[in-house]
């Protein structure tokens, strides 16, 4: 906003002079002097008591109203300062500092369309100054015309080549335009100009995080946060570099800390829960999620976001009502039905899933992963030909994900045609060859075409990827049974028989433990110890079971036996970590 | 967890549940969980199975051809009016109200006509004295109808009864009846006048803990005459200290269920010695009963699997590996599942058996598997190839099209008397409470029916072989034989909480079959683990006659016990040019050219069968 006062309050004066009730209009300007000394010393509330006692004085003073509009802006009371603006614009309307003022009112409270029709007609009748020109471009840019508003905002430059703030203004709308170029050109010329400018730093950050120079980012919203360290958007614009760099942890830091800062910044708080999501803490999302649903009622995305995170804790039930929401407002999100499908797949609703996924591939039929989940819902229902066109489908659209051909050799393996079988499977593992169970799976069915030299060698990627599993080594087994080496078909099994006791021990010492536990908490001491004895018995290296153990013995006041078994679980513990 | 991750794991899950997906989906571990009773037709949205052409491979010479066969289900009109009882109807508690009961086709009478034995169930809250559910035997009428003479009978026993077995223990000539229990198991001697006495205690079968002891299966494992008794066991489970479904929670798809079994501590397996004076011994330890990979015994079904003439016992676990206890011919057992192939899936993962059926399907003189298992997974089918191995052949087979249900009773039976032995599947869902949620398999369930296509390879035609087939019924213990002596093979179905299935097989075929009672003198009076082989050329054009073989058995199936009488089909061949009986006591009985169609009672050591036509056991 300029600053009109001090003509104002001279042409006021003159009018004032010249007026019938000279008592009132003396007192009217001493008001409009007091008004205008008030706000030169920047006590915005003392000059609008003035300028208010002033108008009041002389209401049919133009030049009052003007200047109460512009304090009434000052102190954020827009609807009035509009008022006043207009009032004094009906007393006289050639008065293009009231109009200037008036955009600018317009522009920051949020009424683009009116601010840039009266900068335009004021552009037309006169050149603006480059800070106008600046506002009038960002309204242009908010009512989506970005190379408009790109071009006003280079004249704004050129008409006030030292202004840092219009310099970082046109670098944020040369990013916007995704010229990231001359976006970062123009944010480093605001900082020539003006080195203290928080925001340039904070764009500059932007810019540089987008070209993933996370160091480089780093330093300027460090900067950016020195200068400006309330300001909670510098710490989310921080969290939004160091996620395009996929550095999630680092960046839930930054969100946590812009919302700590503000609260009310949807953004930062939509921003650390997708983060949160993506690290797998989806619990804590939800919670933020809820949070920017509440505020948004009416963001798809957001709705989405936590039904997803709902899907992912096992509350798809939750996130039904949420999909159906979103999808009343974004009806044609494939995507957005591919969740709900999922969803219902969730929730063992099967034929509402495929629904969902058929809706999914009348907006985007060519979406592989629809297809692919339209493949596993349509199998579920044991409906293989309509499951394996949709695979057929999901690979021919996406030849380069491993899920189709993978899934699509198992069900053909289990439709007995091994060649398909063995063709796709053989994709899948050369696209994703660390699958140790496709490799199982590929020798075993090898091993059921009789194809015994590639079922072994099959089985032996199989055993290198999963070496705890048995079932590799009992399928090796009978392949090199087939083959004749009966001493090392043997020898798999021996191999397969001591993981798969290994295994059945542990579960065993597993079962014994719990029940101990549960006898426990109900005081049976003496059953409790035979349990975990029961479990050592199975597994002595359980180390849980000889902690409880010990906890049982000390609570029998055997306190040397307890000693001894809490020191064999802690053994156990530093062994086997 | 995103959402392809989501979908990663389910895809596994929809085309090969593993115990490890199980896990993964049921969180703590899944258990199981039975309900009630919408048992009729139509009770259940019932799903329209897409048909699928039979995997490639040798040409069957049968692919096309009409089914010509049909099972109605008679129950009613045979007045099988008995409801079995087992556990909550809408959700339950624990895995204990889950698993029903089993059912044999039993001639107690010994009047040539198969009467059913249908065991029941309990529930937590109990009952009021007098209403309490027992168990019940029905008698044939010869007529296609049954009457209730539980009563009269003396089997009124109430209490949560699991499988059923048949068997000769005391050699007297008339077939006794063993009936598992979560609780005392009961030995009801047959005292061959329509009676029954209760004989557990004198037998020394009393135990001295409550367990849940599941299938059951007499034999002869150490070929002595006498008959033994094997007795799976499947959870340790103590009611007062077993996990209820929300402390897990232990959930199913989203869906509280009962818990277990893993978590919960197995059962053990028991192996009663035969003294030969009418009692038993607890051989259990010494035996080798012990000593397995996989544990949660659920069925169990005998044969001599490595044709070296002592019976094997191969047992269907839940959740972990299957057993199979070869017998060492010197009072102990080992167990080779795993390194005979038929412990596991066809990739090495532990599957959750529930049922399990023996039969040569192949013809190739080697008994074969089948098993089923849980939802989401197919049933099993393990063919024998030699001494001691098997292969997987579940898709080669044809069996891996289905996996949405979950299957308990099983057998092979040959239904349209080709010679062949086709597969009947009973399924049901475990959890009443999917009744409740839209998942992909309801708790009553239809059946799954493949013909033998000759070649290998099964054909599911469950949507051709009539409304017994495909009507939804939580089903659990099934029973096969010849109700109504016509010559095809009929099956008895137990529900829980609903009315039982008679499924009367009504064929248009004319083809022939040969049929035997055997009765062992030296052997066991009921012959259990007779091995009998028929050669016939049940073709014209065969260049070689069929070999078709099959043993006594006791026990099999989902706890059940299915007729004594070995049936065969013999498609074209009206007369069996040789039929050999291998008797458990070593000796080998040939007989030659039998005429088809007929019932033979063949004693151990006769010189000649004594034949019999059916339906009314006329002597010929």
């Amino acid at each position: 906003m300029r600053n009109p006062l001090l003509l104002l309050v001279c042409m006021a004066a003159g009018v004032l002079c010249c007026g019938a009730q000279q008592a009132s209009l003396e007192q009217a300007r001493e008001a409009f002097q007091a008004g205008s000394a008030a706000y030169a010393r920047g006590d915005l509330s003392g000059a609008r008591r003035q300028f208010e006692r002033a108008v009041r004085l002389a209401p049919a003073v133009e030049e009052g109203h003007s200047a109460l509009g512009v304090v009434l802006f000052g102190l954020g009371e827009y609807r009035q300062a509009i008022t006043e603006l207009q009032t004094a614009l009906k007393m006289k309307p050639a008065d293009r500092t009231a109009e200037e003022n008036l955009a600018e009112v317009y522009s920051q409270t949020g009424a683009p369309s009116q601010a840039a029709a009266l900068f335009s007609r004021l552009d037309r009748e006169s050149p603006l100054s480059g800070q106008l020109l600046a506002a009038w471009a960002r309204d242009v840019a908010a009512l989506g015309n970005s190379s408009e508003a790109l071009a006003i905002m280079r004249r704004a430059a050129v008409a006030d080549p030292q202004n840092a703030a219009i310099q970082d203004d046109l670098g944020s709308l040369y990013a916007q335009a995704g010229d990231w170029k001359n976006a970062e050109a123009a944010f480093r010329d605001a900082l020539l100009l003006n080195r203290r400018l928080a925001s340039a730093h904070m764009h500059l950050g932007a810019v540089l995080g987008h070209e993933l120079q996370v160091d480089a980012a780093g330093e300027e919203f460090a900067q950016a946060a020195q200068l400006d360290p309330k300001n909670a958007r510098v710490q989310m614009e921080w969290g939004n570099a160091l996620v395009a760099a996929n550095e999630d942890q680092q960046a839930i830091a930054h969100y946590q800390q812009a919302a700590a800062m503000d609260p009310d910044l949807t953004d930062a708080a939509y921003q650390l829960a997708l983060a949160l999501q993506r690290s797998g803490r989806e619990r804590e999302a939800i919670l933020l999620f809820e949070k920017v649903v509440a505020t948004r009622p009416q963001d798809a995305e957001a709705l989405t976001n936590l039904g997803l995170a709902l899907v992912q804790t096992g509350r798809a039930k939750d996130a039904v009502p949420l999909y159906l929401r979103a999808a009343a407002l974004t009806p044609q999100n494939a995507t957005l039905h591919q969740d709900m499908g999922v969803a219902y797949l969730q929730e063992s609703d099967v034929d509402d899933a495929v629904k969902e996924f058929r809706a999914g591939l009348k907006i985007a039929p060519a979406d592989p992963h629809l297809h692919y989940d339209l493949g596993l819902a349509l199998k579920l229902k044991d409906d293989l030909p309509g499951a394996i066109a949709e695979l057929e489908s999901a690979l021919r659209l996406d030849p380069q994900s491993p899920d189709a051909p993978y899934t699509l050799g198992i069900l053909y393996m289990q439709d007995g045609r091994f060649e398909d079988a063995v063709r796709n499977l053989r994709t899948a593992l050369e696209l994703r060859p660390q699958n140790g169970d496709g490799w199982s799976i590929l020798g075993s069915v090898y091993r059921q075409q009789n194809k015994y030299d590639d079922a072994a060698a099959a089985l032996r990627k199989a055993i290198e990827l999963l070496p705890a599993q048995p079932g590799p080594h009992i399928t090796l087994a009978s392949v090199l049974q087939e083959q004749g080496k009966h001493d090392e078909a043997a020898a798999e099994r021996k191999k397969a028989g001591e993981l798969t006791r290994v295994a059945v021990n542990r579960q065993r010492a597993v079962f014994a433990t719990n029940a101990g536990n549960a006898l426990l908490n109900k005081g049976e001491i003496a059953d409790a110890i035979a349990r975990y004895q029961e479990a050592i018995g199975s597994d002595p290296n359980y180390a849980d079971a000889h902690r409880q153990l010990a906890v049982a013995f000390a609570n029998q006041g055997r306190l040397t036996e307890s000693a001894a078994e809490k020191q064999k679980a802690e053994a156990l513990t530093e062994n086997h970590p | 967890m995103n959402r392809r991750e989501f979908l990663g794991s389910l895809s596994r899950s929809a085309l090969v549940l593993s115990f490890a997906d199980v896990l993964r989906m049921a969180t703590p571990p899944w258990a199981a969980a039975q309900t009630a009773p919408q048992s009729r037709p139509g009770a259940q949205q019932s799903y329209e199975a897409k048909p699928m052409p039979p995997p490639p491979g040798p040409a069957s010479p049968i692919a096309g051809t009409p089914l010509g066969v049909q099972f109605v289900d008679v129950a009613e009109h045979a007045g099988l009016h008995a409801k079995t009882i087992f556990g909550g109807e809408k959700t339950n508690k624990y895995l204990l109200e889950t698993t029903g009961c089993g059912v044999a086709f039993y001639d107690y009478d010994q009047d040539g006509w198969l009467d059913i034995f249908l065991v029941n169930g309990w529930r937590l809250e109990g009952f009021a004295k007098g209403s309490e559910p027992t168990c019940h035997l029905f008698r044939n009428n010869h007529d296609g109808t049954f009457t209730d003479v539980t009563e009269k009978a003396g089997l009124a026993r109430s209490g949560w009864g699991q499988a059923c077995c048949v068997g000769d223990y005391d050699n007297d000539g008339v077939d006794d009846l063993f009936v598992t229990y979560y609780g005392q198991n009961v030995l009801f001697r047959n005292n061959g006048n329509g009676t029954f006495t209760d004989v557990t205690a004198k037998a020394g079968l009393l135990q001295e803990k409550t367990r849940w002891n599941s299938g059951c299966a007499f034999l002869d494992y150490d070929r002595d005459g006498h008959l033994d008794l094997f007795v799976g066991n499947y959870i340790d489970l103590d009611l007062k200290m077993a996990p209820l479904p929300e402390s897990g929670p232990c959930l199913y798809k989203g869906i509280l269920v009962a818990c277990g079994p893993p978590g919960l501590a197995p059962g053990k397996n028991i192996l009663y010695h035969n003294n030969g004076d009418g009692t038993f011994t607890d051989v259990s330890e010494k035996a080798g009963m012990w000593t397995t990979y996989g544990n949660y015994a659920l069925s169990a079904a005998v044969a001599d699997f490595d044709n070296d003439g002592w019976p094997d016992i191969y047992v269907a676990n839940d959740s972990t590996a299957a057993t199979l206890y070869q017998n060492q011919k010197d009072g102990t057992f080992r167990d080779i599942a795993i390194e005979a192939g038929v412990g596991l899936s066809p990739d090495g993962k532990p599957q959750a058996g529930m049922g399990v059926t023996i039969g040569d399907y192949n013809r190739d003189g080697w008994f074969d598997l089948a098993k089923t298992n849980f939802a989401g997974d197919t049933d099993s089918l393990y063919a024998g190839i030699n001494a001691g191995n098997f292969e997987d052949r579940t898709y080669q087979a044809g069996l891996g099209v289905n996996t949405r249900y979950l299957g308990w009773g099983i057998g092979f039976l040959d239904m349209d008397n080709d010679g062949w032995l086709d597969l009947l599947v009973a399924n049901g869902h475990v959890y009443p409470e999917v009744n409740g949620a839209k998942t992909e398999a309801p708790y009553a369930e239809h059946k799954y029916l493949y013909r033998n296509l000759r070649n290998g390879r099964f054909e599911d035609v469950s949507a051709k072989a009539g409304p017994g087939i495909m009507a939804a019924v939580p089903a659990r213990g099934c029973a096969f034989g010849d109700f109504d002596n016509d010559g095809d093979i009929d099956v008895v179905v137990n529900c829980v909480n609903a009315l039982p299935q008679l499924l009367r097989c009504d064929t248009t075929w004319k083809r022939h079959w040969i049929r035997f009672r055997l009765v062992g003198v030296k052997s066991n009076r009921t012959a259990i683990g007779a091995r009998v082989r028929v050669t016939a050329k049940t073709q014209p054009d065969q260049p070689r006659p069929a070999v078709l073989m099959d043993e006594v058995r006791s026990g099999g199936s989902y706890y059940s016990q299915s007729d004594l009488r070995l049936h065969f089909g013999l498609d074209q061949a009206s007369v069996a040019e040789v039929v050999e009986v291998q008797w458990p006591s070593g000796q080998v009985d040939t007989f030659r050219n039998l005429k088809a169609d007929r019932l033979y009672v063949v004693h151990e050591g006769a010189k000649e069968p004594t034949a019999y036509l059916l339906p009314d056991m006329k002597k010929v």
